[in-house]
Formats: C-alpha cells, structure tokens, sequence
C-alpha cells in the first residue's frame, strides 16, 4: 500500500527552483523503502514514468514532471544512525532528510533515538571533543541528501572539500523494477570500461561510456565515468534516471572552530585581485572563498531598503564597491589578521569596515548574507511568472581552469556588456566558479540572454572547464551533455540507462533528454539485462 | 563621561528548543552576548565622545567572558567579569545586589549605569530596577534614545503609546527599550583591538559580599517546580449591552475555568 493524491490544482509539485513547469496526473507519497518498491514495481510493470522528487530546490527542472506521476520522497526523512569505519564517523539517512535537519542533529550531538550502525559510534561521536559536520555546503540548506547525492551537490566550501560525491560512502538504491542494490565505495568497480552488479534477482552487465569526465575542475555535469570507476559513481550525479536512492552514507569531518570574514572593496577588480592573492597565500587557508560583486551588494542595499528585516545584517558599508567572503582558523586568528591587513592594504580594502564573525550567530548571518543573492534573484523571477509564463531563471553555473579564470572573466562582462544587459556576479571565486546572474526584464531580454548563455557554455567547455559545476543538468541543460561528451557519450549514456531502466519510467527527460523515445534504434546490444535465479 | 554597562551571558534562544516533554534543551546551544544588552552598549558606543569611558561587566561563570570580550570589540574600554563559585543559582535580588556591590566598588564614579531592558533567557527585567533601588540612585527605563548635555543626559522613554522625554541626573541608571532584529557585526579592526584589552575577574571576596548574601543563599526566590504551560485559548464573542451585566459574564467564566 503506498499514498496516491490526485495533483489537481496544486502545482507546487509541477515545478522546482528553476520555475520550469510540468505535468503530472498524481503524486505518490511512499513513507519506507518498501513502499517506494512497490510504487515501482507496479509503475514499471505498467510503464509509466515517475519523476523522483525530494525538497525540489533544484535549478535545472530535474524534478519537474513530463507526464507520469511525480514520485515525492518528501516522507522518507530522518537520520537513522552514525557509525564509524577506517576513514571516520559517517550518518546514515533516509534521502529526503534536509541538510539543515543533519547539520543540526550534528551541532547539538542530540543523537538521542539514533542507531548505532557500528558498535558504540554515537557516543564516541558524543564525547569527541571537536563538533563533527557534513562538510559540504551547496548554501541551500532546504535541500535533501539524495538530492544532493542526486545532483552530486556542491558550494562554497568545496574549495576545501570538494563536492558530495568525495563524502558519500554508501547507497542503497532502488532499481526502476524495484529490486535493490547496496552500494558501499571501494565494493564494486568497473573492469575497465565493463560495469556488472547485482540488484536482487537480476544481475546488470554493460559497457561504461568510452569518455572521461572532468574532475580537474567543479563539474556536477552527469556521473563521473572513467575506467575502472566505482559502481557508487554511476549514481551519484545521476538525477534520478537510474535508480531512486532510498538512504546514504555520508562521511563527516571535524568542524574547525572558524572565524567568517566579510572584506569590502572599493571595486570588483580589486577584490579579484585580491582573491589571487588570498588563494595562494600560505597563511590564510580558507575552507571556502566566495565573491560578491558591487551589482550583488546593490542588490542587497536595495532589499535592505525594501525591506530592513530581510537580511540580518546591518547596512553594508557605503563606498563598497565588491567583497570577498570567506573563512579563517580561529587557532590561527593573530597570524591571520595580519596577513590580511595587508593583503586588504595592498587592494584597497579597509579593516576598519570589513566585518568579521567570530560567534555562530554572526556566522550563520554572513552566510545568509551572500545566500540572499541567489535566493533574491529566484524571487525575483519567480515574480515575473505571471507576465511571462515562459521566463526562468538564466545564472551561469560553468567553472574553468585557474589557467583560464580571468579569459573566462573578461568574457562574461564583454558578453553580457555588449548585449546592454543587467547582471550580476557573485559565488565560488576560489573554484573559479562565479555565478553570472541575468537580471531579466523582458522575453526580448531573456532570447538574447539565452543566446549568450549558449556562448559562455560553449567557452567554458572550449577552455577545459564545465558549464554545469555544481547545479547539475536537469531537463534545461540537456545540451551541454552534448557539448562535453558530444553525440555519441550521450548515447553511450542512454544505453546504460536502457539497461537499468529497460521501461524508461525514471526521471524521463533528466540529464540524457528522452532516451528511449529518440534512440531505441540505436542500440548495438552492447549491454544486457540477465536474471539472477527464480 | 564614564558608562558603566551591566551585560550578560544567554543562551542563543533561536537556537533552543523544545522536546517533547516541554523542557528547553540547551544542548549544544551557542552562548552569546544577550542582544537587550548589546543593544544597550551599541546604544551608549553611538553617543560616547573623545575621553568618555565605558566599562562592561557581568556576573556569570568564566565562559562569561567571551560575552565581555565581544562588548570589548564593540567599543568598551574595560571589562569585568563577576565569578564565583558561591553566585550560583543567584536570583534578581541576589544578582542585583552583586551587581551593586560592583559599581559601589569598582564603578562608583560612573555618570551612568546602563543595562538591556531584559535578558532574553529570564526575561524578568526586574535587574535594572533593584540594582538601581540598591544604589538609591533614579531609574529610567524603556530608554529608546539618550543625549548627553552639560552636567546630565536627556532621554526620550517609550512607554507603548506614549513618549516622555526627561531630564537623567548623572550618576542614574538606565535601561534601554530594544534590541537590534539586524544585530551588529564587528569590524575587524575593532576585533583586533578589543582582542588585545583585558578582563579583569573579580570574586566574592573582592565585593566584600558575605556568603548569605549571594548565590543560591542570598536568593529571596524558591523554585518549587517548573512547568510548561500550553495556553488553549477557547474565542467566544458576546454583544451585551449593559456594563453590569458585561461584567458578570466575566466572572462567571473565569469561575468556570478555576
Ligand atoms: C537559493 C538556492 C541556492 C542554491 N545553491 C546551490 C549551490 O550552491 N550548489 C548546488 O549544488 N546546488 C544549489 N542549489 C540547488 C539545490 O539546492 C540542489 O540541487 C539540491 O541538491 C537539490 O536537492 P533537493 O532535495 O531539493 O532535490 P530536488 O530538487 O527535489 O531534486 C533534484 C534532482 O535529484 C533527483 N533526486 C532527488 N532525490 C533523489 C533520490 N533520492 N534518488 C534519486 N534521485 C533523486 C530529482 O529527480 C532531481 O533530478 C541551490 C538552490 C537554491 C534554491
């Protein structure tokens, strides 16, 4: 038995952050794994296709539906557990629990009602005396861990961390014909680009992909395929077209005690300039550094006079032309301060109105500060809806080479210039993973953004970098799968999906466009589905 | 001028919460500078002039200090912290009177006592009222803005609908009226600056309290149980025309509900 609703009239579940809409006749609420299974063995055996969806904060419409149902996980939350193995303590969750609700589980060591998954894990987590956290931050923290998981997630402190996929340790997942497979990093690997598992009675055998993915550089642009690759990766980045992941382990790192900086500018340049300099400087090490431009901060002094209470912070100071936020070790605060006093000299930056956060309520309203950008711009296009319908968001997402950080730079600005466009930039400077932020007015405006947009991914892909670094590709950037992989990875990709999903009823449209539809004719029977027994 | 401006050390209450048998958990839960108190000092930092002094002090256990240190970076010149093994489970009236024993000792030519206008953990507001009962010195409170002029300070009191403005002799106490929703944060000059001064801790002994007149033996109040309450509130509206008869209506009901 499993819960079924009718849609009807309530669109929240047509839609997610990226303010595409969809489809959908109903929505299916399973509260365990077994009714999950079973939503998928009778969807399957009638081929209908599910859209898999968890807090739907994604940016790409990879939870939006294209017809089918939508498969709402919303009801399979909670942490069941902590355990620790040779690389350290890891939680364990069901996919739909929020990052907030982990981070906050973690902060006050309330591990009351929780399993031990290995003999006495939460009360030696209890008694360590450094907190512990889940390190990666993709700054939504009303996003799921499988739809992290999903995306392969990332934010400001992959710079020091790097993105979901390097602290997920295990997964269960389950299959579009409802069998399960358990999926521990370092138990199954491919040999070379040949890839075989076991998911209950059937046994899955098929050629990988022949290309390598981009992990020189932030990349979420599908999974991360090479030889010899470990089963766990095919998952992680897939967005839902192989299998629904149904709980996770993900790893956790002490929290170093951390002071937060806000260093203001008089202009964009300097503050890029500056962020060279903090970047290679030995002595301020920090776990993430993020870039605000002056068209950000306007945006923000402009909420603040709307509306005072938005954001809790005090005005920003008034001849700040840029900033740079980002982090510093509390054991190394004199040495620190020094070095930036006079790295702040050297660009113009002054101390004496630069801020700086030592407490964790002062903290967390820094970060609400730099979140307020994107979460603004979201709101803002979201009000356009009404008179253009057909509207959404267009934020660059692409991340290059340090080799290539300023070309990639110089060519946003001449871009966006030229075309007499608004926007602003902001984000993951220390990945040299900006987001360029469209401020819309029009559909004139959003033709010719999207046309420049085409461009900056193709730029991006052409300087060795990735136009999809952390938002994932979701249905409105299908094409850059292209663009990286070119026709035949693509299609490489949807024969593995063929296999896995032979009814194509997972997340239609995400990641590989429609696969079964367009490209059944293709197929050299590279790959095969054999079962196991019974 | 020379301010002295009592603080105090809270739990983060956003960050509290409520299990399932009603009782707070404080588990983990951030300590910080309470925002009625910071309020208070930014209040006092805005106004200060080149020579004036401010002095920070509270009564709490030795992690109080970071409270102090944060009032250091906002702009105090001195802190004190007033801890004691034997101020614990200090009442109103036990931490009033070790609070005044401080400004009679260390602080008696100040030309103000400020305070918060509650902390926002007890949230009795009773502190600012007995100190300054204990020092027989004039009170004012919900302060929204204070001036300070020749030989005094004038200050505007916001008492809900209406506003007074009046004249504050030196040597009174105030409490201000609000807190900041947008909060403060530092300057990292000030930071630098305020991590250099020191605190000074100052003991029972150094008040020249006796045991029976702080801590839980000096307290006047006794918790005989704690609950908490969950308010049902059951809307019932009556048009009645006659005053008496409005009236006992009122009673009735509440006599129905003892
Ligand atoms: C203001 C704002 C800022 C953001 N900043 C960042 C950022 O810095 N970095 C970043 O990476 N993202 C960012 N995001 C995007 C978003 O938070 C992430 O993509 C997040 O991973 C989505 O999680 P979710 O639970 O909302 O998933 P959903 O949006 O519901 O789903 C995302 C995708 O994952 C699939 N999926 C979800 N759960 C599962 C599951 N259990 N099994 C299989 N497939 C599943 C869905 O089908 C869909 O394709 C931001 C979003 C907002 C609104």
């Amino acid at each position: 038995m499993f819960t079924r609703e009718k849609i009807g009239r309530s669109e929240e579940y047509l839609t997610d952050e990226s303010k595409m809409t969809g489809h959908a006749s109903n929505v299916l609420l399973p509260m365990t794994e077994q009714e999950l299974r079973e939503i998928l063995r009778v969807y399957n055996s009638k081929g209908t296709p599910v859209t898999v969806a968890a807090m739907r904060t994604g940016v790409c419409g990879g939870s939006v539906p294209q017809g089918g149902d939508v498969l709402s996980l919303e009801r399979m939350t909670g942490v069941i557990g902590i355990g620790k193995d040779e690389r350290g303590y890891f939680l364990r969750a069901m996919p739909c629990t929020t990052l907030k609700d982990i981070d906050s589980i973690l902060a006050r060591r309330d591990f009351s009602g929780l399993a031990d998954i290995t003999e006495g894990a939460c009360e030696a987590l209890r008694n360590e005396p450094e907190t512990y956290f889940y390190p990666v931050d993709p700054t939504e923290m009303g996003g799921s861990i499988g739809g992290n998981i999903a995306t392969n997630a990332s934010g400001p402190r992959t710079y020091r961390y790097g993105p979901t996929r390097d602290w997920v340790r295990r997964i269960r997942v389950v299959m579009a014909d409802s069998a399960f497979a358990d999926i521990t990093r370092g138990e199954c690997r491919a040999e070379g680009r040949r890839m075989g598992f076991a998911a209950g009675r059937n046994y899955y055998s098929f050629d990988l992909p022949g290309y390598d993915f981009n992990g020189s550089v932030k990349n979420a642009a599908g999974p991360r395929i090479s030889e010899n690759m470990d089963l766990i990766d095919l998952f992680i980045g897939s967005e839902g077209i192989f299998g629904v992941i149904s709980e996770a382990d993900i790893y956790l790192a002490p929290r170093h005690p951390l002071i937060s900086v806000v260093l203001f500018f008089p202009d964009d340049a300097s503050a890029l300039s500056a962020a060279k300099d903090i970047r290679s400087d030995g002595i301020l090490d920090p776990e993430f550094l993020e870039f605000m431009d002056g068209k950000s901060l306007d945006l923000i002094r402009s909420l603040k006079k709307r509306d005072p209470l938005s954001i809790r912070v005090p005005a920003l100071p008034e001849p700040a032309g840029s900033a740079l936020f980002f982090d510093i070790r509390k054991s190394d605060a004199d040495a620190s301060f020094g070095r930036l006093a006079e790295i702040a000299g050297k660009h113009g930056a002054s101390l004496d109105v630069s801020w700086c956060g030592h407490e964790p309520a002062d903290i967390e309203r820094m970060r609400e500060l730099r979140h307020s950008i994107p979460k603004t711009i979201f709101e803002y296009v979201a009000s356009l809806k009404g008179e253009m319908p057909k509207i959404h968001k267009l934020g660059s997402d692409m991340a290059v080479p340090d080799a290539a950080a300023d070309e990639m730079m110089s060519f946003y600005r001449e871009k966006l210039d030229s075309a007499g466009l608004e926007y602003c930039m902001f984000g993951h400077i220390g990945n040299n993973h900006p987001h360029v932020e469209i401020i819309l007015k029009s559909m004139e405006e959003f033709g010719k953004a999207k046309a420049i947009y085409e461009e900056f991914a193709a730029k991006s892909a052409e300087l060795g970098g990735s136009p999809s670094a952390e938002h994932g590709i979701g249905k409105i950037k299908t094409q850059y799968m292209e663009l990286l992989y070119g026709r035949k990875g693509v299609e490489e990709l949807r024969k593995v999906k063929r296999i896995l999903d032979p009814n194509g009823i997972l997340c239609p449209g995400n990641m590989i466009g429609r696969s079964h539809e367009i490209c059944r004719s293709c197929e050299t029977g590279a790959g095969h589905l054999r079962s196991q027994g019974g | 001028m020379k301010y002295a401006v009592a603080v105090k050390q809270v739990p983060d209450t956003s960050e509290v919460r409520v299990d399932e048998n009603g009782s707070l958990v404080r588990a983990g839960v951030p300590s910080i500078l309470d925002p009625y108190c910071e309020y208070a000092l930014r209040k006092i930092e805005g106004i200060r002039k080149e020579g004036d002094e401010i002095v920070a002090f509270t009564m709490g256990p030795p992690q109080a200090s970071e409270a102090l240190r944060r009032c250091l970076c906002l702009g105090a010149d001195r802190a004190y912290l007033i801890s004691d093994p034997a101020f614990a489970g200090a009442d109103v009236w036990a931490t009033s009177r070790a609070l005044a024993a401080f400004i009679q000792r260390y602080a008696c030519d100040s030309d103000l006592i400020v305070f918060g206008a509650r902390s926002s953990d007890g949230e009795t507001g009773q502190v600012p009222f007995e100190t300054a009962q204990l020092l027989s010195v004039q009170q004012f409170v919900y302060v929204a803005d204070l001036s300070p002029e020749k030989d005094s300070f004038v200050c505007r009191q916001i008492y809900g609908d209406s506003e007074r403005t009046c004249r504050v002799p030196r040597g009174s106490a105030v409490s201000f009226g609000g807190v900041d929703p947008c909060g403060t944060l530092m300057s990292i000059s000030d930071r630098i600056s305020g991590g250099k001064k020191t605190i000074e801790t100052l003991g029972r002994v150094e008040l020249g309290l006796g045991l029976y007149s702080v801590g839980l033996k000096g307290s006047k109040t006794r918790i005989v149980r704690t609950d908490s309450s969950v308010i049902r509130r059951k809307n019932r509206k009556a048009v009645i025309n006659n005053p008496g008869r409005a009236a006992e209506l009122i009673l009735d009901e509440m006599g129905a509900g003892r």
